[in-house]
Order: C-alpha cells, then sequence, then structure tokens
C-alpha cells in the first residue's frame, strides 16, 4: 500500500524553500540601491552638497532632462503614427513595415551612434543624441502600441461614430485613451535607455550622466565624485519611475463586455496611399537603412583583412561563454520569484516584485559602481574576476527573465501540478513533470532575451570585467575609440547577426499576446 | 407614414452575400424586429442602416433623407441613428458621467442635467455616476448604453442583440425597461435577435431573415400564427406541421377534420398547428365505447417531464391521409399522462396552410 502523503499539503516544503530563495535573491538585488544610500551618508553632508551643487551637475541635468524632453515625445509621435498605418490603415505591404519598425532593436545602439558618426562626421551633441536615440529605441514604443491598436475593440469606435464624432474625434477621445498604457509603458522603457545608455553618447560627445560617471571611473576610479553623480543618476530613475506611475494613474481599461471583438476594418487611405509610404519608408531608412549601408561600406572598405580570426574568435568564445553563464544563472535566480508571484501572490511577493521592478531600472553604470565598491570593501577575492561579472548582469536582467517565466508559469494552471500529485508524484517531481516542463519555452525565450543584452551590454562589461576580458562589444568600442571604423564592424556585424532571431522573436511575441 | 426606408439593399462580403435584395420600410415610431439565426445577416443589415458599413447596391432614406444609395453613404456620426451594441460598448476609459455624456457638446451648461434626466429615464442611481463600466453589472451597461444612445435624441434606434449577454431573469426585467423608455420617448426602433420570444414580445412588426433574405415581415401575430413557409413556423417556435386534405374550409388531417384559416385551396396541402392549440386528455377510463374505434386518438409513445411543460411523442390511431409519423405535443404538465395512455386529442381555433407546397 501507498504511503498517504502529509495532510500539511504537497507545498509545505519546496514552497518554504522557495519563498527563502526569493528573499534572497532580493536581498542581493537590493545592493545598488544600498550601496547610493550607504555611500551618500558615509560621504557627509558637507561633500555631498560640494559634490552635487555644482555647474557640472547641472550642466548634465539640463543636458538628460533635455534629452528625455524631446526623445520622448518624438518617439510616441511616430510609434502612433506608425502603429497606426500598419494595424489600422490598408497601408499596402504592412506586415512587412511592421517588421522593419521593429527590426532595429537588433543594432546597438552604439552602433546606431558608429553608422550615424561615421556617415556625418560633424554630427554632435542634443541633435545628434536625439535623432540616435529616436532611431536606436523608438520600437520600444512601437511594439506596446501596435499590440494595444490590435486588441482595440472596434465597437467602441463604432458607437463614438453613431454619437456625432466625425473620424479624427474619435481618434483623439477613444482611441488615444486606451493606448495610454502602452504609451506610458514604452516612454519609461525609452527614458531608462536614455539614462543607461553610454556608448551612443559618448560617441557623439554628448554628455549625459552616464557618460559623466563612466569619465571619472576611468580617471580616478571610484571616487565620491563618480559616486555622488551615480546617486543624483539613481534620483533620475526614480523620478521617472515616479513620474510614469503618476501619469499612468489608477487606469484600468479592461474590455467591458464579452465575446470577440470583431476584426477592425482598415482604414482606405486613397489617394493619400502613396505620401503615408513615405513615413515608414524614411523610418526605415533612419533607424535601419543607415546602419546596415554603413557597416556594409565598412566591411567592403576593410575587405578580408579586418576579420582578424586571432581576435574575433577570443572575443566570441568570450562573449558567447559570458552570454550563455549569465543567462543561466540570472534565469535560475528569476525562478523562485516568477514562481511565487504566480502561484502564492501576497503582501511579501508584491513587495519583492515592487523591489525588483525599481533595480531592475537602474543604468548598467550604476551596478557596476556599486559591484567594484563592495567587492573592493568586503568580497577583494572576486573582485575583478568572472563571478562580479557575472552577477552585475544578473542584477541587471532579472526582470527580462522574470517576465518571461512569469508569463509561462502562469500558463500551467496549478491544477495540473495536482493531477501529477493525485497519480502519485511527490512533490518534487510533480513540479518537474508539469509546471517546469510547461515553463520551459518562457524560461528558454527568457534565457535568449539575457543573452542578447549582455553580448550587447558594454558599460558594466568595460567597468567589472577581469583584465584582459574582451567581448565583441568592448572590442567593437575600443576599435572605434582608435577611428579605426572598418576593424570595428566584423564586430558590429556578428552583434547584429546575434540578435536578428531573438528581435523576431519578440516580435512574434508581442503579436501573440494580442492573439493574431 | 414610413419613416425608414430600404430599397433593395445588398451586401457581399467576398463569396458570403450578407444582404440580399433587402426591402423594408418601418412607420414612424413603431418598433421592428429583425429576427434571424446567427450568419443569417442581419447584423450586417443593422451596420449597414447605423452607417459602418456601406451598402454595395440599394437605397436607404430615412425621413425622406438618403442615408446611403449604392456606395455612397453618408457617414455614421452624421446620421443621428443611436445605436446600442451586444455588450454596451461603454468607453473603459471613461465613468459613467462621461460615458453618457460623449455626444454632448462639452461646454453645454445643461449637460450635467441632461446626464441626470438620462439616469433617471434609465432607472439608474445617481449614485452610480462616478463609477466605471467595469464596476457595474451586465444589465446597468446596457442601460447606460442606451441612455448614452438617447442623449442626442437619435430619429432613429437600433438595438444589436443588446439583451443576449444578460442572463435570464435579468434579461426580462431590462427588456421591459428598454421597452418602456423608447414607447415612451417615441423612438422608431430596430431590435435585431435571434431570439423568437425577444421578437414577438418587443415588436410591432416582425422581419424574419434567413441567409441575407428577408422571409416574412408581419405583425407578431401574424409570423407565428400564419408563418408563408415550414422554416419560418419552425423558427418562430414549436410547431405540429403535417399534411392534409383540404376541401370546403377544412383540413382532414391526422388529428381530424379542423377548420383551415384560408377557404378557397382544395387538394392536398400542408397545415400548420401550435402545440397550444392543441389538448391531450385520457379516454381510457370512458365506458361505453371501445375507445379505439374513434377518430383523433392516439397512444402516448413517451412522455418527457420538464417542469412546467411536459413534452409528449404521440402516435394517432387512425392517421389521416398523407404520411403522418408520430407527432411531438408540448402540453401543460398539470395533468400528467403516463406512457401507453390512450388519449384524445382535440384541436381548438384554426389549422394555418402554408400557401405553397410546404
Amino acid at each position: 500500500m501507498r504511503s498517504t502523503p502529509s495532510p500539511r499539503g504537497i507545498w509545505t516544503v519546496p514552497g518554504t524553500a522557495i519563498t527563502v530563495a526569493a528573499a534572497l535573491v532580493s536581498l542581493f538585488s537590493l545592493v545598488p540601491l544600498g550601496f547610493v544610500a550607504v555611500v551618500t551618508v558615509q560621504t557627509g553632508w558637507p561633500t555631498v552638497a560640494a559634490l552635487v551643487f555644482r555647474p557640472r551637475v547641472g550642466e548634465l541635468l539640463l543636458n538628460t532632462v533635455l534629452l528625455v524632453a524631446c526623445t520622448v515625445p518624438l518617439c510616441i509621435g511616430l510609434a502612433v503614427a506608425l502603429a497606426w498605418l500598419t494595424e489600422r490603415s490598408d497601408l499596402p505591404g504592412s506586415r512587412l513595415w511592421a517588421w522593419l519598425a521593429v527590426a532595429p532593436l537588433s543594432v546597438p545602439a552604439f552602433v546606431h551612434s558608429y553608422a550615424w558618426t561615421t556617415l556625418v562626421p560633424g554630427l554632435h551633441g542634443l541633435p545628434a543624441g536625439v535623432l540616435i536615440s529616436v532611431a536606436a529605441y523608438f520600437a520600444f514604443l512601437y511594439l506596446p502600441i501596435a499590440a494595444a491598436m490590435r486588441r482595440l475593440d472596434p465597437a467602441l469606435e463604432d458607437a463614438a461614430a453613431s454619437l456625432g464624432l466625425p473620424p479624427w474625434r474619435v481618434f483623439g477621445r477613444v482611441v488615444l485613451p486606451q493606448l495610454r498604457l502602452a504609451i506610458c509603458g514604452g516612454s519609461l522603457l525609452v527614458g531608462l535607455h536614455l539614462l543607461a545608455e553610454y556608448g551612443l553618447y559618448g560617441m557623439v560627445r554628448f554628455d549625459t550622466f552616464t557618460t559623466a560617471i563612466v569619465d571619472q571611473f576611468q580617471s580616478s576610479y571610484n571616487g565620491p565624485a563618480a559616486n555622488m553623480l551615480a546617486g543624483v543618476l539613481v534620483a533620475c530613475c526614480l523620478g521617472l519611475l515616479a513620474l510614469e506611475t503618476w501619469v499612468r494613474g489608477g487606469a484600468r481599461y479592461a474590455r467591458v463586455g464579452s465575446g470577440a471583438a470583431r476584426a477592425p476594418a482598415r482604414f482606405r487611405l486613397g489617394r493619400a496611399t502613396t505620401a503615408c509610404l513615405l513615413l515608414p519608408a524614411l523610418v526605415a531608412a533612419v533607424t535601419l537603412g543607415v546602419p546596415l549601408v554603413t557597416l556594409a561600406r565598412w566591411l567592403v572598405r576593410g575587405g578580408a583583412g579586418v576579420w582578424r580570426a586571432s581576435e574575433i574568435g577570443p572575443a566570441l568564445g568570450q562573449t558567447l561563454l559570458l552570454a550563455t553563464a549569465g543567462g543561466v544563472l540570472t534565469t535560475l535566480a528569476s525562478i523562485p520569484m516568477a514562481w511565487l508571484s504566480v502561484r502564492a501572490p501576497g503582501r511579501l511577493q508584491r513587495a519583492v516584485e515592487a523591489e525588483n521592478y525599481v533595480v531592475g531600472s537602474l543604468p548598467g553604470v550604476v551596478v557596476a559602481l556599486a559591484l567594484v565598491t563592495v567587492t573592493v570593501r568586503v568580497a577583494m577575492p572576486i573582485y575583478q574576476t568572472i563571478v562580479t561579472i557575472l552577477l552585475a548582469y544578473a542584477l541587471l536582467f532579472l526582470p527580462r527573465a522574470m517576465l518571461s517565466l512569469r508569463a509561462s508559469i502562469a500558463q500551467a494552471p496549478v491544477e495540473l501540478e495536482q493531477a501529477a500529485a493525485a497519480l502519485g508524484r511527490p512533490p518534487g517531481r510533480a513540479l518537474w513533470a508539469t509546471t517546469i516542463r510547461l515553463g520551459a519555452p518562457g524560461a528558454a525565450a527568457g534565457l535568449a532575451l539575457v543573452s542578447l543584452g549582455i553580448t550587447n551590454e558594454l558599460t558594466a562589461t568595460m567597468m567589472l570585467a577581469p583584465n584582459g576580458t574582451q567581448t565583441l562589444a568592448t572590442m567593437f568600442w575600443s576599435y572605434s575609440a582608435e577611428i579605426d571604423y572598418a576593424a570595428a564592424a566584423p564586430y558590429a556585424a556578428i552583434m547584429v547577426l546575434f540578435a536578428l532571431p531573438l528581435t523576431w522573436l519578440l516580435h512574434a511575441q508581442s503579436k501573440r499576446v494580442a492573439g493574431r | 407614414m414610413t419613416f425608414l426606408v430600404l430599397q433593395s439593399v445588398s451586401k457581399r462580403f467576398g463569396a458570403v452575400t450578407a444582404l440580399d435584395d433587402i426591402r423594408l420600410s418601418v412607420p414612424q415610431g413603431s418598433r421592428i424586429a429583425i429576427l434571424g439565426p446567427s450568419g443569417s445577416g442581419k447584423t450586417t443589415l443593422l451596420r449597414v442602416v447605423a452607417g459602418f458599413e456601406p451598402p454595395d447596391a440599394g437605397c436607404i432614406t430615412l425621413a425622406g433623407d438618403v442615408l446611403a444609395d449604392g456606395r455612397a453613404a453618408m457617414p455614421a456620426h452624421r446620421r443621428g441613428v443611436g445605436v446600442v451594441a451586444q455588450d454596451g460598448a461603454l468607453f473603459p476609459h471613461l465613468s459613467v458621467r462621461d460615458n453618457i455624456g460623449f455626444g454632448l457638446q462639452n461646454g453645454d451648461a445643461g449637460r450635467g442635467g441632461r446626464v441626470a434626466e438620462l439616469m433617471r429615464l434609465v432607472e439608474l442611481d445617481g449614485a452610480m455616476l462616478d463609477r466605471r463600466p467595469d464596476e457595474l453589472s451586465g444589465g446597468q451597461q446596457q442601460r447606460v448604453a442606451l441612455a448614452r444612445a438617447m442623449a442626442r435624441q437619435p430619429r432613429l434606434m437600433l438595438l444589436d442583440e443588446p439583451f443576449s449577454a444578460l442572463d435570464t431573469a435579468l434579461r426580462a426585467s431590462t427588456r421591459r425597461a428598454v421597452s418602456n423608455v423608447l414607447r415612451h420617448a417615441g423612438i422608431t426602433t430596430v431590435l435585431v435577435t435571434h431570439d423568437q420570444a425577444e421578437a414577438l414580445s418587443f415588436a410591432d412588426q416582425v422581419a424574419v431573415m434567413r441567409d441575407g433574405r428577408l422571409l416574412q415581415v408581419g405583425t407578431p401575430q401574424d409570423v407565428y400564427f400564419r408563418p408563408v413557409n415550414r422554416e419560418v413556423a419552425e423558427f418562430l417556435g414549436d410547431a405540429i406541421i403535417t399534411a392534409a386534405e383540404l376541401a370546403n374550409g377544412t383540413a382532414a388531417c391526422a388529428l381530424g377534420p379542423i377548420p383551415m384559416d384560408s377557404g378557397h385551396q382544395v387538394g392536398p396541402g400542408t397545415v400548420m398547428l401550435r402545440p397550444e392549440q392543441i389538448h391531450l386528455a385520457a379516454i381510457a377510463g370512458e365506458p361505453g365505447v371501445p375507445s379505439c374505434s374513434r377518430p383523433c386518438v392516439g397512444e402516448i409513445l413517451e412522455a418527457e417531464f420538464a417542469g412546467a411543460v411536459c413534452t409528449y411523442v404521440v402516435r394517432m390511431l387512425h392517421p389521416g391521409p398523407g404520411p403522418a409519423g408520430p407527432l411531438v405535443i408540448r402540453q401543460p404538465s398539470n395533468r400528467l399522462l403516463d406512457v401507453g395512455t390512450t388519449v384524445r386529442v382535440t384541436v381548438t381555433g384554426k389549422a394555418h396552410v402554408f400557401a405553397g407546397p410546404d
């Protein structure tokens, strides 16, 4: 006769272990924020005031604010217009244009910058920063807005028309308000990238907090000046988060009513078709044409000579190693929290998730600075080892892994685990046979996204990697810094090739979420 | 006075003919129900009248104004036609107040008063004004949708299965409330539904639709008691349809000789009776006459009890002319009959004769 399972239920042992693991991971992810707080306190108020309230910080703040204030609205306008054209009008080739709008994500931001500076050598400062930022990041807004447009219930637009509104006012009063959540979320993502990016602005000589911190770090290591700039940068990120929360408000746009929505009718462009084709064509030329053509030009100019196997081989190997190890570590670290947020939602889990959200918004430069300081002070043995850089990747990309994993665990109903238990599997094996198995595709997608992030990561890698480590991104960066653009081109080309399939995956996922 | 007129309106979606030569005229202030199964084209008809789709051909006029003439159609926002959709289609980002006031001018001083008046009209509590649509029940959502559509005092109101998403009890009460509001306001109304009871109880006129065509248009009594064919008869409710020999205003059929509703037809034909015209009574206990030798006598083969009604399968012992299988007859279940009972079948009223060959 089979032994009866304990009456406490099948969750007791794994549940506790998972909660403890999740708590440990989230405690560790507090390191960067804790670093900023501790350093500020230790530095003492007079020094902090002297370092923060000076013209240089004001200049950086103005630059950063201007960059965000110019780039984000431009991205929103462009993304809404393109999403409307590709999703709601009869624009010829709309599926191709939709894919072309997402594809620039496979070009790392600093490669966009490289393409533009070599194409237009005089390009620099704020205009250059804004132009390249729009090209590099507007897809982050296009994806959610296009998905939201596909989900809109056309019955609402019909209702508004029957209430006497002409089409353009229907768009303003019914369609746009329903895009608010997508616009807010996408804008936040773009804003955080603007704050965190180093390579893009370094190349066009536009100073932001991040470039200033990296410069400080490279000249004086972890001096208080760099630390205080990091503090201000963290404050900017938190400000963006708060702003987004405030603008988003308490809005819930649940579709009222039941049943499948009628497929929306596509607006007939008629004679405006040709004019409307210009917009996506122009966007594709700026966001995709310029980097790819420039890259191709450098590759041709460099010829076979730039493909130095002795350099590219090790860089590729190290990148793959870091990307795989970092991806696996990050995915493993995300399992407890993802499992908790689906299976045992509660106050602790919500707090952990909110914290995770804030930590995930911190720039790589802050994370790197924090890990340098902490390892130097308390964990010298791992200073400048591969362990530190992997920990930094885990901190930076934990949210990406969690989102994918949580979505797929949520699709594995707990009843399956219970059914497996009822069929005689012990708890651990029941979990393995059902939820883990069903969550595997999500975990794989998360792992791929994290690995891609690591492949294109520049700032933290430069600051933390052991001496002699050369990844594709750092090799590309050092060759571009020496203005050897032809030698840099192969590294950029390999990074783009790696990213293309993943960008396709992202595009396909956003369509599946929308149910089409 | 005819108000809404559709002349030869047609609409195709690819290979599917959604509307095939629809002709319809609706008098001012009246209520018409378009009744049909799903896929019959009734919602397309409504969308064409609302202006959400242009017809391929045909002409639609409202109080003399041309709404559509072939593919040249007046856009929806200029028609002054109110629409209540199946699930209400309330704007999820707006409160109840802003939903109802959506079609009113923003700067209008009387806006607040008008919204309050509409809330009273559809019998909703004023405390709900600041709620979001997802905080309302299905019935309340439909009332808000009606108030929103009435705010602009439309000339014509289109209801697209507005009650089908509600559960049974709520459906009846919401339907009565909506019906009263529209009747008092005197608004010409077109209701689209697949529920025959809803169509019959709501409308002055019922138009039965199938495969994009209107099969019959008439009063509820007309289409129910005098359907043009078997299809319409069965779509509107249970029907006992049987072959009969017609002569001298009488139809001789399995149920005996029954007076028919049109006197001039002679020869073989098909007649229809509604179950409420038929009464079954057990005759086994009656003394004197051997029961099996009398006409209009049958035997109960099956009985299915379902609460208020009971369904019997009855085999007539002296079938009339033409083929007649067992009859399915629903009866109120106040006197239950057992399987095997011999019953007398009595018919009240007249048998309806189908005009064509079935």
